[in-house]
């Protein structure tokens, strides 16, 4: 089991160590393929990292009680990139940004809460470790996919 | 990608087994695009629906095999 506590960790690592590294058969990677590449990568991992937390619970290495908060977090996440994803679905606007910066802001408001709440591995401090820097990564991440689209806007 | 990426990223993964390599293939999808932009988009976002569908499935799943209800989050506008 410590092999899927990696993975989620791993998940995250990957995503961001591949952010720029999109390659596209017969030109360049425009700024719009560039978002929505960003967003689908961190809606997988968002879902690796939730299947290695509900195998870490399966196993007993978290309990129900320490699960049910992360899994909370990750449905959150998922169901507010869907609402991100519906608007990087259209052409790059600049008016978009705020209602990004509002989606952006409410994973950071769980995140936040997730993480003081205290309630990830309390008995288990490394893996409390590694499913806050999981969390940490996917605020991390969709604040990166906040400046791309800012980027591919224009704007600020 | 720097190939020597690739490679370290791979051969970690293969040590976490059927689960990593999953992620991998399906990362390594994502980062090599076709030639038309419309595509491209629009495979994105199908992926990225799909993965968060799954996401909030399995959690709703487990939410209802622990004897938890299911939540879901209203959205400010």
């Amino acid at each position: 089991m410590r092999r899927r506590r990696l993975l989620t960790v791993l998940a995250l690592v990957v995503l961001l160590a591949t952010i720029g590294c999109i390659r596209k058969t017969g030109g360049a990677v425009t700024p719009w393929e560039r978002v929505t590449t960003q967003n689908a990568i961190l809606a997988q991992s968002i879902q690796t990292a939730t299947q290695g937390v509900v195998a870490a619970q399966t196993s007993n290495l978290i309990t129900v009680q320490q699960a049910k908060p992360v899994l909370d977090f990750m449905s959150q996440a998922a169901t507010i990139q869907k609402q991100l994803s519906a608007i990087l679905a259209q052409a790059p606007s600049a008016s978009n940004i705020p209602a990004i910066e509002n989606l952006v802001n409410q994973i950071g408001s769980s995140a936040q809460a997730l993480v003081s709440s205290g309630a990830l591995g309390v008995k288990n401090p490394k893996s409390q470790q590694t499913i806050g820097a999981d969390v940490q990564a996917i605020v991390s991440s969709v604040n990166v996919i906040l400046s791309s689209y800012q980027a591919a806007t224009g704007g600020q | 990608m720097n190939p020597a990426l690739i490679a370290e990223i791979a051969s970690l993964i293969a040590q976490l087994g059927p689960l990593g390599l999953q992620l991998f293939t399906k990362l390594e999808g994502s980062l090599n695009l076709g030639p038309d932009e419309k595509t491209n988009i629009a495979n994105a976002i199908a992926a990225a629906n799909a993965a968060n569908d799954d996401t909030i499935a399995a959690v709703a799943a487990w939410m209802k095999a622990n004897g938890f209800q299911a939540q879901f989050v209203p959205v400010a506008k």
